[in-house]
């Protein structure tokens, strides 16, 4: 059967949309601003769109799946800031851009953008992608490092470096982790790329979120901060940046909003997928460690002192823990709190589908778990994770979030809990 | 002064300012409570959403707006509160099933209370930042 195909003239633009797979029969296009030659395949999944621009006389076939589209466009669509931006990178060599903006205004683009173009003059780019709940560079809840070794059409195919385990679908709460993890990516970015790119998340308004950008600015230290706003709306973020260092750029006009359902059922994709095939790694509490949690770092206690329903006690500064199996009443508490201080009960069985980090001991993330068990008596933590070597697990990292290995978000956890 | 740094002052001031508005409304607490209690355990790690959703437990309506099923307050001119789930509406009347009317009366003179009819005594203490922690009971600004 004969596929479709276009003959493009130098200069043309087209908006290429997912399900959509091509092929260049001959001479060459940029798609999101990376070179591709004839023989090259580009798959463009259902509901994203890319630019794809004729460089020279050039041919494509492409095949049309499920709300795939092809449509010429009068003009470009890249604003002419952003070529200017990369033509400045390109002289000045930076080494760390922040790139700010509100949700959906295309930092992911952007960013893929000058990945893709930084290459064809030889740059090598690292970009941190700092959206958490739908990260294209590693799963949600986790922040991720990823370095532009070839062109990509879409950030998620660019090649995954490193990853930081936040714990949430929101740096909300956990703005300690957030700008910790950035500081840790953009340390690795360095040592791996000529510049590091990192992307704040949207969230730009309010006292946390003006402090999460403020720090993450002084932390990160940027030789640039690039705006990216369709008016004003970063102006009360920018006003205490050093002017000299900012670059206003618009938005790309074919960036489309998502509606938090949509962000919504992504996570949870992102997230099924994930943990696709995973299965039960069963792990000695004896030789793991855990972190952001209180458990396992005071001194155990004889569980059977505290009554039948205590199947684990230990005793920490602030107090003491212990996990029971069913109600404990009241006076029972008092007493043990007369002597111990605060109590921090934990019902058996609330740890089911934590989703936790599973670190290695060069502290670097092996992969995310979903917590079956914890078995106090065995000595044993039970998690569902994609990970399959469990010798290199040696910390076990906390997160803030219920899910299932189906993707499906079940609840949030207290902070201190655990 | 710098930022908040979490949404906990958004919520302990919007706390604050819903029981002060419904005060003498005990229905009114009860919902905006008991959905404080709902979101909390759901969401604990977000305040923030907490704040953005508690203000809207208690909505003013126009009785034309009124639907058959919904938990309504209804303050009538001549002062009294009655609350109640909308049974009926016809042209002319709202029906409530479930209804109660809110009472404060205040008692100007000293009341007795047989200590036998007492079902249950709980004392009230105020102003526990001061006695618990002096030093942080503050000057108000």
């Amino acid at each position: 059967m004969k596929l479709p195909q276009l003959s493009l003239k130098p200069g043309e633009v087209y908006r290429i949309e997912g399900q959509l797979s091509l092929e260049i029969k001959g001479g060459k296009v940029s798609i999101s601003g990376g070179m591709r030659e004839k023989g090259e395949r580009v798959v463009i999944p259902r509901a994203k769109s890319v630019p794809l621009e004729a460089e020279s006389e050039a041919v494509i076939e492409y095949t049309l799946g499920a709300d795939g589209k092809v449509e010429r466009l009068s003009e470009r669509t890249i604003p002419k800031e952003w070529d200017a931006l990369i033509a400045e990178v390109v002289k000045k060599r930076p080494k760390t851009i922040l790139v700010m903006g509100n949700v959906d205004v295309g930092k992911t683009f952007l960013t893929t953008y000058m990945g893709n173009t930084l290459l064809r003059h030889g740059i090598k780019m690292g970009a941190v992608d700092s959206d958490v709940g739908q990260a294209d560079i590693g799963p949600p809840t986790t922040m991720g490092l990823g370095i532009f070794e070839r062109p990509v059409a879409l950030l998620y195919e660019v090649a995954k470096h490193s990853a930081y385990f936040v714990g949430s679908m929101s740096p909300a709460g956990h703005t300690l982790e957030f700008v910790s993890g950035m500081k840790w990516l953009v340390e690795h970015g360095l040592k791996n790329a000529d510049l590091v790119i990192v992307n704040t998340p949207g969230w730009i308004y309010g006292g946390p979120g003006r402090s999460l950008q403020l720090h993450v600015e002084e932390l990160i230290d940027p030789d640039m901060v690039v705006a990216l706003q369709r008016g004003t709306e970063l102006e009360h973020i920018l006003a205490p940046i050093a002017p000299q260092k900012i670059r206003r750029m618009s938005v790309s006009p074919k960036v489309r909003a998502r509606t938090p359902g949509e962000r919504s059922n992504l996570r949870g994709m992102l997230l099924g997928k994930y943990f696709e095939g995973s299965e039960a790694m069963v792990l000695d509490l004896r030789r793991v460690r855990f972190e952001r949690a209180y458990l396992k770092t005071g001194h155990p206690l004889n569980a059977s002192e505290f009554g039948r329903q205590v199947i684990y006690a230990e005793k920490i500064p602030e107090g003491i823990i212990l996990v029971a199996k069913g109600r404990m009443d009241e006076e029972t508490l008092k007493n043990i709190s007369s002597k111990f201080g605060q109590v921090r009960l934990i019902r058996a069985g609330a740890e089911q589908n934590v989703i936790v980090g599973l670190v290695n001991d060069a502290n670097e993330l092996v992969g995310l778990g979903i917590i079956d068990k914890i078995n106090f008596e065995r000595g044993q933590i039970v998690i569902m994770t994609p990970v399959k070597n469990a010798e290199q697990v040696t910390v076990v990292q906390f997160g803030s979030m219920k899910v299932k290995p189906t993707g499906e978000e079940v609840g949030t956890v207290r902070p201190g809990t655990f | 002064m710098t930022f908040e740094e979490t949404e906990f002052q958004t919520l302990a001031e919007l706390l604050i300012e819903l029981v002060r508005r419904y005060r003498g409304n005990p229905v009114a607490l009860e919902a905006i409570l008991s959905e404080f209690k709902d979101i909390y355990k759901k969401v604990p790690i977000y305040p923030g959403i907490i704040s953005m959703l508690l203000p809207k437990v208690i909505r003013p309506a126009e009785t034309k707006e009124l639907a058959e099923g919904e938990e309504v307050i209804l303050t009538l001119k001549d002062g009294r509160t009655i609350s109640g789930r909308v049974a009926e509406i016809t042209p002319t009347e709202i029906k409530l099933a479930e209804s109660h009317q809110l009472t404060l009366q205040p008692l100007s003179e000293k009341v007795s209370v047989e200590k036998d009819s007492v079902e249950e005594a709980k004392r009230i203490f105020r102003e526990l930042l001061a006695k618990e922690w002096p030093s942080l009971n503050f000057e108000e600004e």
